[in-house]
């Protein structure tokens, strides 16, 4: 019998001889004892075949590859829920498929995005852009909205664009800054810029801008000092009324200005200072402590302005 | 070996459990396998593909009552799945066979991972003790892999010899254990192999 479960155990056994060999396993607790321990020492002596070892070698090499991907996709969705909503598919991992990216940012504070060229494209809050995830050899056209501040990489085979619902803008390689929220306007801060609306178009030099106002586009020079504090963190006012002063604030921290019902507009007083990196908050205060004439209540992006009797 | 029976909390060292794992029951499970493939090759990759799935879906590692047990089902399962793809020989479609790997199956899933070692012990102990041509035919068939008629060709003696060798062998070796398995038994009573 032991025979037979060998054979059994080591592929050998016909159909008939596994029938028989059932039928006397089944006859009694003993045969089937007998049956089990010669299980068992078959086990114990062809164990030693296998290598565990270089087994679970190959399974940390197999599962080493999976932590990796796994792990760089919890860091992606980590951004995403911190700062930034990304829309549409990633292609890293495919390069023949060109596909469109989308970036939101939904924060208060700026995000950048850096294009497939290596230009950097900053997002304010609200702000979105779209781009193919390769850009074709002769031109690189992206689209955005919102309040964006970009820095294009020089590289004149390839002309860069930017189309947003009303502007074109064509550059070379330079830096200028893209409002389309309430007021549509283009600054350049170095550089030579193209921008059309319809058929008109202006070429901008650096510290030039271009308005469009009521369909039509009026370039001027640039006296907006604080234009560009969402991106450089920097408020600078010198002798400026407080009307503007709130302005200014209002677009950089993107927040709400409103009067106590007994002053009905901004105080006549004109604010001279510095203001860098700093929160709503610390910057409220430390006017208050150089205009201590006017108070400030500060709730949830809502400033209330009142004057101290 | 209790970390591979009862892992909670946290902060499980994935790295340790997955080697004990490997270190406990990646050979037996790799025999059980060889025992409806027939292919070592095949055997090993349904063992390491069952414990990729179990790392792959470690966070309900603790749904699984017993690892031994779910361990040789899944490898089953996976054979049975491979035989079927490949249709393999008609052996395997007698009730009588299912019913025997059955029963392979249960014992395997309740043998304790020390008795194992012990086993595995006493086995070397129980081979020193074999005849010579024994032992030799032995060791070529079971640690060096070779096929009967490669041994019958290496040592010059006839396919019958082997066999009946390889037999005695056995035998020899069962009634070893068997002594070994009384011997316990009147030492302290409830042993069992």
């Amino acid at each position: 019998m032991n025979e037979l479960i060998d054979k059994y155990l080591s592929h050998e056994a016909t159909s008939q001889e596994v029938t028989e060999l059932l039928r006397w396993v089944k006859e009694s607790d003993a045969n089937k004892q007998e049956f089990t321990d010669a299980c068992s020492l078959w086990y114990s002596l062809h164990s030693n075949k296998f290598n565990s070892d270089k087994a679970f070698a190959d399974f940390e090499k197999k599962t080493a590859k999976k932590t990796i991907s796994i792990a760089l996709w919890q860091k992606l969705s980590a951004v995403a829920a911190v700062a930034l909503i990304i829309i549409g598919c990633f292609t890293v991992f495919n390069r023949n498929q060109i596909e469109n990216i989308t970036i939101t940012n939904n924060e208060l504070a700026i995000s950048n995005v850096t294009l497939p060229d290596g230009s950097t494209i900053y997002l304010h809050q609200g702000a979105s852009v779209t781009y193919p995830s390769e850009f074709p050899k002769d031109k690189r056209t992206i689209s955005a909205t919102g309040n964006i501040f970009c820095e294009i990489f020089h590289n004149e085979t390839a002309p860069f664009s930017l189309i947003d619902s009303n502007l074109t803008i064509t550059v070379l390689g330079t830096s200028f800054h893209v409002n389309t929220i309430d007021e549509t306007y283009v600054v350049v801060e170095s550089g030579k810029v193209s921008v059309a609306n319809g058929n008109q178009s202006v070429i901008l030099k650096t510290g030039e801008r271009a308005d469009l106002q009521n369909g039509t586009l009026i370039a001027s020079a640039n006296t907006d000092v604080n234009l560009l504090s969402w991106k450089t963190g920097i408020l600078k006012f010198s002798n400026t009324p407080l009307s503007q002063v709130y302005a200014d604030l209002a677009r950089h921290y993107h927040c709400d200005f409103t009067y106590a019902t007994s002053s009905t507009e901004a105080p006549q007083f004109n604010l001279t200072g510095t203001y860098q990196d700093m929160t709503l908050q610390e910057t409220l205060q430390t006017i208050e402590l150089t205009i201590p004439q006017v108070h400030y209540d500060y709730n949830d992006s809502q400033v209330r302005v009142s004057i101290r009797k | 070996m209790n970390d591979i029976r009862n892992i909670g909390g946290n902060n499980v060292d994935w790295n340790s459990f997955f080697q004990s794992v490997y270190k406990t029951y990646y050979s037996r499970l790799c025999v059980f396998a060889c025992g409806f493939l027939q292919n070592e090759n095949d055997a090993e990759e349904i063992v390491q593909n069952v414990i990729l799935k179990l790392w792959e879906q470690k966070d309900k590692i603790n749904e699984i009552e017993n690892m031994q047990a779910y361990l040789f089902r899944s490898v089953k399962n996976q054979c049975l799945n491979f035989i079927k793809r490949n249709k393999l020989a008609d052996v395997y479609k007698t009730e009588a066979w299912k019913e025997l790997k059955e029963l392979e199956e249960q014992t395997m899933s309740n043998t304790q991972p020390e008795d194992n070692e012990q086993q595995i012990k006493q086995l070397k102990e129980a081979i020193e003790t074999l005849p010579e041509r024994c032992q030799e035919v032995l060791k070529m068939s079971k640690f060096e892999g070779l096929k009967n008629k490669e041994i019958a060709d290496e040592l010059q003696i006839s396919l019958k010899a082997v066999e009946a060798n390889i037999s005695r062998a056995f035998t020899l070796i069962r009634k070893n254990f068997q002594k070994n398995k009384e011997k316990n038994n009147n030492d302290i009573g409830d042993f069992n192999l």
